[in-house]
Protein backbone atom coordinates (compact mmCIF):
# COMPACT_ATOMS: atom_id res chain seq x y z
CA UNK A 1 0.00 0.00 0.00
CA UNK A 2 1.31 3.55 -1.08
CA UNK A 3 1.93 5.89 1.93
CA UNK A 4 -0.51 8.42 0.03
CA UNK A 5 -3.41 5.86 0.22
CA UNK A 6 -2.56 5.42 3.58
CA UNK A 7 -2.77 8.67 4.66
CA UNK A 8 -6.16 9.36 2.50
CA UNK A 9 -7.95 6.41 4.57
CA UNK A 10 -7.11 8.06 8.55
CA UNK A 11 -10.31 8.99 9.68
CA UNK A 12 -10.36 12.98 10.84
CA UNK A 13 -11.97 16.18 11.03
CA UNK A 14 -11.77 19.30 8.14
CA UNK A 15 -10.80 22.40 9.20
CA UNK A 16 -14.60 23.54 8.67
CA UNK A 17 -16.19 20.88 10.60
CA UNK A 18 -13.32 22.06 13.56
CA UNK A 19 -13.95 26.36 12.60
CA UNK A 20 -18.04 25.11 13.29
CA UNK A 21 -17.22 23.29 16.76
CA UNK A 22 -15.08 25.82 17.88
CA UNK A 23 -17.61 28.69 16.72
CA UNK A 24 -20.69 26.62 18.76
CA UNK A 25 -18.60 25.85 21.63
CA UNK A 26 -17.72 29.69 21.56
CA UNK A 27 -21.38 30.75 21.82
CA UNK A 28 -22.33 28.25 24.35
CA UNK A 29 -19.58 29.38 26.60
CA UNK A 30 -20.76 33.29 26.06
CA UNK A 31 -24.68 32.66 27.00
CA UNK A 32 -23.15 30.25 30.24
CA UNK A 33 -20.89 32.78 31.59
CA UNK A 34 -23.90 35.39 30.70
CA UNK A 35 -26.01 33.26 32.43
CA UNK A 36 -23.61 32.94 35.55
CA UNK A 37 -22.87 35.97 35.62
CA UNK A 38 -26.60 37.52 35.85
CA UNK A 39 -27.57 34.09 38.34
CA UNK A 40 -24.26 35.16 40.56
CA UNK A 41 -25.01 38.91 40.23
CA UNK A 42 -28.89 38.00 42.07
CA UNK A 43 -27.51 35.63 44.71
CA UNK A 44 -24.73 38.13 45.71
CA UNK A 45 -27.85 40.89 45.60
CA UNK A 46 -30.25 38.34 47.61
CA UNK A 47 -27.40 37.49 49.97
CA UNK A 48 -26.34 40.77 50.94
CA UNK A 49 -30.01 41.78 51.55
CA UNK A 50 -30.06 38.71 53.84
CA UNK A 51 -26.87 38.90 55.54
CA UNK A 52 -27.83 42.54 56.42
CA UNK A 53 -31.43 41.27 58.28
CA UNK A 54 -29.43 38.98 59.98
CA UNK A 55 -27.40 41.53 61.53
CA UNK A 56 -30.26 43.95 62.44
CA UNK A 57 -32.33 41.19 64.03
CA UNK A 58 -29.28 40.42 66.07
CA UNK A 59 -28.73 43.53 67.02
CA UNK A 60 -32.43 43.95 68.15
CA UNK A 61 -32.25 40.61 69.72
CA UNK A 62 -29.22 42.26 71.89
CA UNK A 63 -31.07 45.25 72.48
CA UNK A 64 -34.40 43.30 73.14
CA UNK A 65 -32.54 41.02 75.52
CA UNK A 66 -31.20 43.74 77.34
CA UNK A 67 -34.15 45.81 78.18
CA UNK A 68 -36.08 42.19 79.45
CA UNK A 69 -34.30 42.06 82.44
CA UNK A 70 -34.96 46.06 82.77
CA UNK A 71 -36.93 47.10 85.73
CA UNK A 72 -40.05 49.10 84.31
CA UNK A 73 -39.82 51.89 86.69
CA UNK A 74 -35.97 52.72 85.88
CA UNK A 75 -36.83 53.25 82.21
CA UNK A 76 -36.24 56.92 80.81
CA UNK A 77 -37.91 58.37 79.26
CA UNK A 78 -40.82 56.40 79.11
CA UNK A 79 -42.44 58.13 76.10
CA UNK A 80 -45.59 56.55 74.69
CA UNK A 81 -46.78 56.76 70.60
CA UNK A 82 -46.83 59.07 68.45
CA UNK A 83 -43.66 60.23 70.71
CA UNK A 84 -40.24 57.99 70.25
CA UNK A 85 -36.88 58.05 71.67
CA UNK A 86 -33.29 56.89 70.38
CA UNK A 87 -31.98 56.54 73.52
CA UNK A 88 -33.35 54.30 76.78
CA UNK A 89 -32.10 54.25 79.86
CA UNK A 90 -32.75 51.76 82.67
CA UNK A 91 -31.64 49.72 85.44
CA UNK A 92 -31.10 46.16 85.36
CA UNK A 93 -31.77 43.44 87.66
CA UNK A 94 -28.29 41.66 89.11
CA UNK A 95 -29.39 39.38 91.52
CA UNK A 96 -30.19 39.15 95.41
CA UNK A 97 -27.71 39.61 97.99
CA UNK A 98 -28.97 38.82 101.87
CA UNK A 99 -32.93 39.04 100.45
CA UNK A 100 -32.60 42.03 98.49
CA UNK A 101 -32.46 43.08 95.32
CA UNK A 102 -29.57 44.18 93.11
CA UNK A 103 -30.22 46.58 90.83
CA UNK A 104 -27.38 47.74 88.42
CA UNK A 105 -26.06 51.48 87.90
CA UNK A 106 -28.04 53.21 84.89
CA UNK A 107 -27.36 51.43 81.61
CA UNK A 108 -28.43 53.02 78.37
CA UNK A 109 -28.35 51.89 74.64
CA UNK A 110 -28.26 54.94 72.57
CA UNK A 111 -28.27 55.87 68.76
CA UNK A 112 -25.32 57.79 68.38
CA UNK A 113 -24.69 59.36 64.69
CA UNK A 114 -24.53 55.70 62.82
CA UNK A 115 -23.70 53.30 65.77
CA UNK A 116 -26.22 51.87 68.27
CA UNK A 117 -24.26 52.02 71.80
CA UNK A 118 -24.67 50.95 74.96
CA UNK A 119 -22.99 52.57 77.87
CA UNK A 120 -23.34 50.69 81.21
CA UNK A 121 -23.00 53.07 84.74
CA UNK A 122 -23.71 56.20 83.04
CA UNK A 123 -22.75 58.92 84.49
CA UNK A 124 -20.09 57.70 86.60
CA UNK A 125 -16.15 57.13 86.40
CA UNK A 126 -16.67 53.42 85.53
CA UNK A 127 -18.71 54.50 82.55
CA UNK A 128 -18.07 52.44 79.60
CA UNK A 129 -19.37 51.84 75.97
CA UNK A 130 -19.56 49.03 73.70
CA UNK A 131 -20.84 49.66 69.92
CA UNK A 132 -22.70 46.92 68.94
CA UNK A 133 -23.19 48.08 65.03
CA UNK A 134 -22.35 51.10 63.03
CA UNK A 135 -24.57 50.80 60.24
CA UNK A 136 -27.74 52.38 61.63
CA UNK A 137 -30.03 54.60 59.33
CA UNK A 138 -30.64 58.00 60.61
CA UNK A 139 -33.81 57.47 60.13
CA UNK A 140 -36.67 54.95 60.17
CA UNK A 141 -37.26 53.58 56.45
CA UNK A 142 -40.09 55.04 55.18
CA UNK A 143 -39.53 58.29 57.51
CA UNK A 144 -38.28 61.70 56.81
CA UNK A 145 -37.45 64.49 59.69
CA UNK A 146 -41.14 66.73 58.66
CA UNK A 147 -43.34 66.30 61.74
CA UNK A 148 -45.20 63.35 60.07
CA UNK A 149 -45.80 59.88 60.27
CA UNK A 150 -44.32 59.49 56.71
CA UNK A 151 -44.05 54.96 57.33
CA UNK A 152 -47.41 55.02 59.20
CA UNK A 153 -46.45 53.01 61.87
CA UNK A 154 -47.72 55.48 64.27
CA UNK A 155 -44.44 57.68 65.40
CA UNK A 156 -43.48 60.65 64.62
CA UNK A 157 -39.67 61.17 62.82
CA UNK A 158 -38.73 58.11 64.54
CA UNK A 159 -34.50 57.78 64.11
CA UNK A 160 -33.06 54.71 62.86
CA UNK A 161 -32.97 53.57 66.26
CA UNK A 162 -36.38 53.57 67.64
CA UNK A 163 -37.96 53.08 71.52
CA UNK A 164 -41.90 53.14 72.29
CA UNK A 165 -42.91 52.49 75.81
CA UNK A 166 -46.09 51.20 76.25
CA UNK A 167 -46.98 49.99 80.18
CA UNK A 168 -44.05 47.46 80.45
CA UNK A 169 -43.53 46.71 76.65
CA UNK A 170 -41.27 48.33 74.41
CA UNK A 171 -41.49 48.54 71.01
CA UNK A 172 -38.27 48.54 69.41
CA UNK A 173 -37.56 49.35 65.95
CA UNK A 174 -34.01 49.43 63.84
CA UNK A 175 -33.16 50.29 60.19
CA UNK A 176 -29.58 49.70 59.18
CA UNK A 177 -28.24 50.72 56.44
CA UNK A 178 -25.67 49.18 53.44
CA UNK A 179 -23.92 50.75 50.56
CA UNK A 180 -25.38 48.58 47.58
CA UNK A 181 -22.66 49.72 44.43
CA UNK A 182 -23.47 53.27 42.10
CA UNK A 183 -25.05 55.36 44.84
CA UNK A 184 -27.48 52.69 46.14
CA UNK A 185 -28.28 52.50 49.22
CA UNK A 186 -29.82 49.08 51.10
CA UNK A 187 -31.88 49.35 53.87
CA UNK A 188 -33.67 46.75 56.56
CA UNK A 189 -35.87 46.89 58.82
CA UNK A 190 -36.69 45.22 61.75
CA UNK A 191 -38.68 45.25 64.99
CA UNK A 192 -39.87 43.80 68.15
CA UNK A 193 -41.86 44.12 71.47
CA UNK A 194 -40.47 43.33 74.92
CA UNK A 195 -41.94 43.48 77.71
CA UNK A 196 -39.78 44.62 81.05
CA UNK A 197 -39.45 41.16 83.26
CA UNK A 198 -38.80 43.31 86.74
CA UNK A 199 -40.94 45.57 87.83
CA UNK A 200 -40.88 48.35 91.40
CA UNK A 201 -42.24 46.18 93.62
CA UNK A 202 -40.00 43.21 92.82
CA UNK A 203 -38.05 46.32 95.23
CA UNK A 204 -39.81 46.88 98.29
CA UNK B 1 -15.10 9.08 23.59
CA UNK B 2 -12.75 10.92 26.05
CA UNK B 3 -13.86 14.21 25.31
CA UNK B 4 -17.43 12.97 25.79
CA UNK B 5 -16.64 11.30 29.21
CA UNK B 6 -14.74 14.42 30.53
CA UNK B 7 -17.39 16.90 29.15
CA UNK B 8 -20.01 14.57 31.22
CA UNK B 9 -17.70 14.65 34.19
CA UNK B 10 -17.71 18.58 33.88
CA UNK B 11 -21.66 19.26 33.54
CA UNK B 12 -21.70 17.09 36.44
CA UNK B 13 -19.32 18.75 38.49
CA UNK B 14 -21.18 22.14 37.74
CA UNK B 15 -24.61 20.76 38.44
CA UNK B 16 -23.58 19.46 41.95
CA UNK B 17 -21.56 23.00 42.29
CA UNK B 18 -25.13 25.27 40.86
CA UNK B 19 -27.02 22.75 43.05
CA UNK B 20 -25.17 23.01 46.31
CA UNK B 21 -25.34 27.10 45.73
CA UNK B 22 -29.39 27.10 45.05
CA UNK B 23 -29.67 24.72 47.91
CA UNK B 24 -27.42 27.91 50.47
CA UNK B 25 -29.61 30.17 48.70
CA UNK B 26 -32.60 28.43 49.66
CA UNK B 27 -31.74 27.82 53.21
CA UNK B 28 -31.40 31.58 53.87
CA UNK B 29 -34.44 31.98 52.43
CA UNK B 30 -35.97 29.46 54.79
CA UNK B 31 -34.10 30.75 57.83
CA UNK B 32 -34.95 34.42 57.48
CA UNK B 33 -39.04 33.59 56.96
CA UNK B 34 -38.28 31.50 60.46
CA UNK B 35 -37.11 34.36 62.30
CA UNK B 36 -39.49 36.88 60.60
CA UNK B 37 -42.26 34.27 61.75
CA UNK B 38 -40.88 33.71 65.09
CA UNK B 39 -39.95 37.37 66.00
CA UNK B 40 -43.87 38.42 65.06
CA UNK B 41 -45.34 35.23 67.21
CA UNK B 42 -42.73 36.29 70.00
CA UNK B 43 -43.84 40.25 69.94
CA UNK B 44 -47.63 39.01 70.25
CA UNK B 45 -46.99 36.79 73.64
CA UNK B 46 -45.04 39.68 74.73
CA UNK B 47 -48.35 42.00 74.24
CA UNK B 48 -50.38 39.86 75.81
CA UNK B 49 -48.07 39.64 78.71
CA UNK B 50 -48.13 43.83 79.10
CA UNK B 51 -52.18 43.06 79.03
CA UNK B 52 -54.23 42.54 82.67
CA UNK B 53 -54.09 39.36 83.13
CA UNK B 54 -57.86 39.21 83.52
CA UNK B 55 -58.91 40.78 80.19
CA UNK B 56 -56.12 38.36 78.07
CA UNK B 57 -59.02 36.01 77.39
CA UNK B 58 -61.40 38.98 76.42
CA UNK B 59 -58.78 40.40 73.84
CA UNK B 60 -57.22 38.11 72.15
CA UNK B 61 -60.49 35.81 71.47
CA UNK B 62 -62.54 35.47 68.35
CA UNK B 63 -65.57 36.95 69.97
CA UNK B 64 -65.36 40.75 68.69
CA UNK B 65 -68.36 41.59 71.39
CA UNK B 66 -66.67 40.93 74.52
CA UNK B 67 -64.01 43.57 74.03
CA UNK B 68 -62.83 45.16 77.31
CA UNK B 69 -62.97 48.14 75.94
CA UNK B 70 -65.97 47.90 73.64
CA UNK B 71 -67.13 45.31 71.09
CA UNK B 72 -64.17 45.46 68.00
CA UNK B 73 -61.39 47.01 69.90
CA UNK B 74 -59.43 44.17 71.01
CA UNK B 75 -56.52 42.34 68.64
CA UNK B 76 -58.62 39.45 68.10
CA UNK B 77 -57.48 36.18 68.02
CA UNK B 78 -55.88 36.56 64.24
CA UNK B 79 -53.18 38.75 63.14
CA UNK B 80 -51.33 39.55 59.79
CA UNK B 81 -47.55 39.09 60.05
CA UNK B 82 -45.62 42.03 58.41
CA UNK B 83 -42.88 40.34 55.75
CA UNK B 84 -44.65 37.30 54.87
CA UNK B 85 -47.52 36.25 52.07
CA UNK B 86 -50.70 34.95 53.69
CA UNK B 87 -51.47 31.33 52.12
CA UNK B 88 -54.10 31.49 49.65
CA UNK B 89 -57.12 29.95 51.69
CA UNK B 90 -56.06 32.30 54.40
CA UNK B 91 -59.04 34.16 55.98
CA UNK B 92 -59.27 38.13 55.28
CA UNK B 93 -55.14 37.38 54.91
CA UNK B 94 -54.65 36.39 58.54
CA UNK B 95 -50.84 34.59 58.72
CA UNK B 96 -51.25 33.33 62.72
CA UNK B 97 -54.26 32.25 65.07
CA UNK B 98 -54.29 32.04 69.07
CA UNK B 99 -55.93 28.65 70.67
CA UNK B 100 -56.98 28.96 74.10
CA UNK B 101 -58.71 26.08 75.81
CA UNK B 102 -61.95 27.88 74.90
CA UNK B 103 -65.22 25.67 74.13
CA UNK B 104 -67.46 27.26 71.54
CA UNK B 105 -71.49 27.12 72.13
CA UNK B 106 -71.77 25.04 75.31
CA UNK B 107 -74.82 24.57 75.45
CA UNK B 108 -75.39 25.00 72.02
CA UNK B 109 -76.62 28.75 72.28
CA UNK B 110 -74.91 30.60 69.22
CA UNK B 111 -72.37 32.89 70.16
CA UNK B 112 -71.49 31.81 73.47
CA UNK B 113 -68.77 30.39 74.74
CA UNK B 114 -66.49 28.64 77.56
CA UNK B 115 -62.87 28.80 79.13
CA UNK B 116 -63.01 25.24 80.14
CA UNK B 117 -60.82 23.35 82.10
CA UNK B 118 -61.72 19.93 80.62
CA UNK B 119 -61.09 20.67 77.07
CA UNK B 120 -59.66 18.78 75.63
CA UNK B 121 -55.96 19.73 73.59
CA UNK B 122 -52.90 17.75 74.07
CA UNK B 123 -50.44 20.60 72.81
CA UNK B 124 -51.94 22.48 75.09
CA UNK B 125 -51.65 20.74 77.98
CA UNK B 126 -54.94 20.48 78.81
CA UNK B 127 -57.11 19.03 80.75
CA UNK B 128 -55.81 21.26 83.54
CA UNK B 129 -56.59 23.14 86.34
CA UNK B 130 -56.52 26.81 85.44
CA UNK B 131 -57.92 28.31 88.82
CA UNK B 132 -55.88 27.01 91.20
CA UNK B 133 -58.69 24.70 92.97
CA UNK B 134 -57.12 21.69 92.51
CA UNK B 135 -59.96 20.61 90.86
CA UNK B 136 -60.38 20.34 87.03
CA UNK B 137 -64.69 20.93 86.40
CA UNK B 138 -66.52 21.64 83.32
CA UNK B 139 -67.46 25.59 84.60
CA UNK B 140 -66.20 28.37 83.06
CA UNK B 141 -62.94 29.99 84.23
CA UNK B 142 -63.03 33.28 81.82
CA UNK B 143 -63.42 35.36 85.13
CA UNK B 144 -61.02 33.74 87.22
CA UNK B 145 -58.01 31.64 85.54
CA UNK B 146 -54.93 31.80 87.00
CA UNK B 147 -52.86 30.11 84.62
CA UNK B 148 -53.71 30.23 80.43
CA UNK B 149 -52.22 27.83 77.82
CA UNK B 150 -52.52 28.72 74.95
CA UNK B 151 -51.02 28.45 71.32
CA UNK B 152 -50.26 30.43 68.59
CA UNK B 153 -50.07 28.62 65.00
CA UNK B 154 -48.75 30.37 61.55
CA UNK B 155 -49.01 29.68 58.35
CA UNK B 156 -47.73 31.00 54.87
CA UNK B 157 -46.81 31.24 51.50
CA UNK B 158 -43.05 30.81 51.73
CA UNK B 159 -40.72 31.31 49.04
CA UNK B 160 -40.41 27.34 47.96
CA UNK B 161 -43.75 26.13 49.44
CA UNK B 162 -46.42 26.41 51.89
CA UNK B 163 -44.88 26.68 55.76
CA UNK B 164 -45.73 27.06 59.25
CA UNK B 165 -44.90 27.06 62.62
CA UNK B 166 -46.27 26.73 66.01
CA UNK B 167 -45.55 27.87 69.92
CA UNK B 168 -46.85 26.55 72.70
CA UNK B 169 -46.40 28.29 75.73
CA UNK B 170 -48.56 29.50 79.04
CA UNK B 171 -49.45 32.93 80.52
CA UNK B 172 -49.28 33.27 84.47
CA UNK B 173 -51.04 35.31 86.59
CA UNK B 174 -47.82 36.19 89.26
CA UNK B 175 -49.34 39.06 91.35
CA UNK B 176 -52.75 40.32 91.90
Amino acid sequence: MSVARRIGSRAGFTILELLLALGLLAIVAQKTFVMLTAASKATATDTSALVLEEKARRVLQQVAMTIMSADRDSLVPGVEAPLDTDALRFKVHLGVENGEVVWSEPEEIVQKGQKVVWRSYVATEKERHITWTNLVAPFLEGEIPNGMDDNGNGVIDEKGLSFEVDRSAVTIRLTLAQAAGEGDERLQTVETVVTCRNLQEAKE
Amino acid sequence: MEVAVALAILATVVGLFLGTIGATARQRWVNRENAVVAEAVCSLVERMRNEDFADVVRLYNADPFDDPRGPGTAPGNAMRIAGVIPTEDAEAGMSMWITFPITEEPDGIEGTWELREDFVDARLGTPRDLNGDSVIDDLDHASDYAILPMRVDAAWQGRFSQRTFQMQTMLVRYRD
